[in-house]
């Protein structure tokens, strides 16, 4: 797996110094669109487990269609302190929800256990390697990522669990609603990279100009 | 041939050698035939069966093999380990979980085919990057390798979210067929085993002084011979994979089962067979021997006594069977009817010699009776004339002279009757047969007007040891019978009708007298040598029976044609030499 967030961050801040010129209080645009996940999606039979045989809980399968779309480039309002949030990423039928988190840096995830069984939530990705062992149902544990990247959560219970939480350094970022449809406010004028990132890859990189009057710039991708 | 089967020891012996030989070759045959093909079919039945096995032993390891990957891939610390693509991540994750299981060979590739973890650090492609990446195909390759041949079963880890396999590498893991594992089968089996791709042995239990004979004769799959060294073997040549994977499609998988070391045991059995058909041979001798001796021992009795029999004429010879258990009951009645046999002979001969005495003392005494009582009737005549009170000179005389006449009679009677009863003795001295017939003849025409006997003497005849004396008396008998014959045909003498000659041969000398007289009746012809037969008033009819006693004593023979009305022959031979009987 390739990892981009890291090396996109460095830039940000490489990108920072040369805008930092702009005129004051500039007219801020919005880069919207709709990325269509074309990937083949084939609803799988659930891998069986005798904790709920006979009920065989829906998976939420449009979580996984969901693709995140950010700016490789981030103009000097990211550097603009923003107050701490939290997260969350429940489990649930053995499932991480959601199958996608995107998140500022520095955002404390709580990891829930909201299913029948025991789950255990490990990383080995070097943006965030950790592990909180296994817990029981209703217990949680969180973790706060400090640096920008892409991590991504396994169960060591449950082969099958995984998860990606996607840590991003300025707030350029947003994350495709089921339908493919994003949005991300804010952005001054100017030039961008934009890439829209699925299940793992930047699946798409496109340029994108904010003009200075600001307003909806469209922007649509196709994840192959 | 005859002669080898004419004795009943040999036909015996034939008898039982060749039904043992038959048996026992019959045995042989039939055990060469069905247990050569028994053991062929069993050959080719546990090659089959073998290959089966292996065949089965090849898919477990496959399946297991592939078991161990699936299970090992679902580890969610080396997905997550892989999904970092960081080799220094993944390294000791894939020795925690495959280090134990013992697997030899083990690669672990990322997305991209890059080698993130591997069992040996110079193990770079075992045949595993030529997967697709992202392909999910379980997939078992072959590849050939120095150590011998290695399977690679390739398994993807991949992550089945609800649908979405997304592969995240790949877990490749190989396992050697090597000799190791060949010896081992062969340990399992019993059958040799050789892996063979394109002409060059890649692992196998076969010494390796003989691979290169094998691998030249594997071209393709099915039954076969070869000849491995000493050994030959059935081998059974089958793809250790269908076509088409990899390496395997061309590799062959080769079972050899020894048909020598089966055969072995059917040499045992032959040779064992072979020393029981001699063993038997031997025996049926012996016992051929044994039993025909229970036949052969009284019959060769019989027979020795039969010979001794004939031998001696001695008729008190028995056959002396001493009773044994064993012997033939058949030949033993057979010696006891002999002795039977003889006895009753003996017993008639006694008898009829007996009787023949009686009979010839009878007739003899007969005879005897009406000689004498005919002079004694004469004397008796002239004696009653001598009593008469007158008796003239004259007829004295005459009573006198028949009384001398038939005194003489008597007393010549006598003399010949003991001549011919008591035994000759002969004295033998050499003699000159022509002068003997010479003074025969004299002595028999003396006082006879009948013309004398013509005599045909063979100068040639030399000096015979014999008892002239004897052989005169016989000759004079012989030629007074022809005189007598001559006279009663011709009584005034008119022709000389009596011939004497004799004759040399090599060993002996005849003597044939012939006459020209009225020659002997047919019914008189078996008595003429018969004691007091005559056909004359005066005769005595011990002339020509005197005559022959002589004769045979002195080792002659005497024989005697007659034609009625032209004569008789008498043919006379004796030997130049006369032995004095013992």
């Amino acid at each position: 797996m390739r990892l981009h967030i890291p090396t996109a961050s460095c830039l940000a801040l490489a990108l920072l110094l040369t805008t930092a010129t702009s005129p004051a209080q500039p007219r801020l645009g919005a880069i919207r669109g709709r990325v269509d996940v074309q990937r083949v999606v084939i609803p799988a039979e659930r891998r069986p487990n005798p904790a709920d045989l006979g009920t065989p809980p829906p998976r939420e399968i449009p979580d996984l269609r969901r693709a995140v779309v950010y700016l490789e480039t981030a103009p000097a309002a990211a550097l603009e302190s923003r107050e701490l949030v939290r997260a969350r990423m429940d489990q649930r039928n053995e499932t991480f929800l959601p199958h996608v988190l995107a998140i500022d840096q520095g955002t404390l995830v709580d990891f829930p256990n909201n299913d029948s069984t025991y789950h255990n939530v490990f990383s080995l990705s070097r943006t965030r390697k950790f592990d909180l062992g296994r817990y029981a149902r209703g217990k949680s544990k969180s973790v706060r990522f400090e640096r920008a990247g892409v991590v991504r959560i396994f169960c060591d219970i449950h082969s099958h669990m995984s998860a990606f939480v996607l840590v991003f350094s300025h707030p350029y970022y947003a994350k495709a609603e089921v339908d493919g449809r994003y949005r991300i406010d804010n952005v001054p004028p100017g030039t961008y990279t934009v890439s829209a990132w699925h299940e793992g890859e930047v699946r798409e990189t496109k340029t994108v100009t904010v003009p200075p009057q600001g307003g909806d710039v469209d922007l649509d991708f196709v994840v192959q | 041939m005859t002669r080898v089967t004419s004795s009943l020891t040999n036909r015996i012996f034939l008898a039982s050698t060749v039904l043992a030989v038959l048996a026992l070759g019959f045995a042989m045959y039939f055990v060469n035939v069905r247990v050569a093909a028994e053991a062929e079919a069993d050959l080719r039945r546990s090659v089959t069966e073998t290959a089966t096995l292996i065949d089965r032993r090849q898919q477990d390891l496959t399946e297991r093999f592939t078991a161990v990957a699936q299970l090992v891939a679902e580890v969610p610390q080396l997905k997550a380990a892989v999904d970092t693509g960081d080799p220094r991540t993944v390294q000791p994750v894939a020795n925690e979980y495959l280090g134990p299981l013992n697997v030899e060979l083990y690669l672990v590739t990322g997305r991209t085919g890059a080698v993130l973890a591997a069992s040996h650090p110079e193990v770079t492609d075992p045949g595993a990057t030529q997967f697709a990446p992202g392909s999910v195909d379980r997939i078992s390759t072959w590849t050939t390798h120095q150590r011998g041949l290695l399977q690679v079963i390739s398994v993807p880890l991949f992550i089945d979210a609800g649908g979405v396999r997304e592969v995240l590498g790949r877990l490749s893991i190989g396992f050697f067929i090597d000799d190791a594992v060949a010896l081992r089968m062969r340990e399992l089996t019993g059958s040799q085993l050789a892996f063979v791709a394109d002409g060059r042995v890649l692992a196998s239990s076969l010494p390796a002084a003989v691979r290169a004979g094998l691998a030249a004769r594997v071209t393709s799959g099915g039954l076969f011979n070869v000849q491995l060294g000493d050994e030959e073997y059935l081998a059974l040549a089958r793809p250790i994979a269908p076509a088409g994977q990899g390496a395997a499609g061309r590799t062959m998988t080769v079972l050899m089962r020894s048909r020598t070391e089966r055969l072995r045991v059917l040499r045992t059995l032959r040779a064992g067979l072979g020393g029981i058909l001699v063993m038997t041979v031997l025996l049926a001798t012996v016992l051929s021997y044994l039993v025909a001796r229970t036949m052969t021992r009284p019959l060769a009795a019989v027979t020795s006594a039969m010979r001794d029999v004939a031998a001696t004429g001695d008729l008190t010879r028995k056959v002396t069977v001493r009773s044994r258990a064993w012997d033939d009951e058949d030949a033993r009645l057979l010696a006891s009817s002999f002795n039977t046999l003889t006895d009753s002979i003996a017993r008639f001969q006694r008898e009829a010699a007996h009787k023949d005495r009686l009979s010839s003392l009878g007739r003899l005494s007969a005879v005897i009776a009406h000689e004498i009582r005919n002079p004694l009737m004469i004397i008796r005549a002239s004696l009653a004339a001598l009593w008469r009170e007158e008796v003239s000179a004259t007829e004295r005389r005459e009573a006198l002279a028949d009384i001398d006449e038939e005194t003489k009679r008597l007393n010549r009677i006598v003399t010949e009757v003991l001549d011919f009863s008591k035994p000759i003795r002969f004295e033998l001295g050499e003699v000159q047969v022509n002068d003997i017939c010479r003074a025969s003849s004299a002595a028999a025409w003396a006082g006879s007007s009948a013309p004398p006997v013509q005599l045909d003497l063979d100068p040639q005849i030399p000096p015979v040891t014999t008892d002239g004396e004897r052989l005169r008396t016989a000759f004079v008998n012989i030629l007074a019978n022809a005189r007598h014959a001559v006279e009663a045909v011709a009584p005034n003498g008119a022709a000389p009708a009596v011939t004497l000659s004799t004759r040399r041969h090599p060993d002996r000398i005849s003597v044939t007298v012939r006459d020209h007289g009225p020659g002997i009746a047919t019914e008189d012809m078996a008595h003429i040598f018969d004691p007091f037969f005559t056909t004359r008033r005066a005769g005595t009819g011990l002339g020509l029976p005197i005559a022959k006693n002589i004769i045979v004593g002195l080792g002659g023979s005497l024989s005697i044609d007659s034609w009625p009305d032209a004569g008789t022959e008498i043919r006379i031979e004796i030997p130049l030499a006369s032995v004095e009987p013992a």
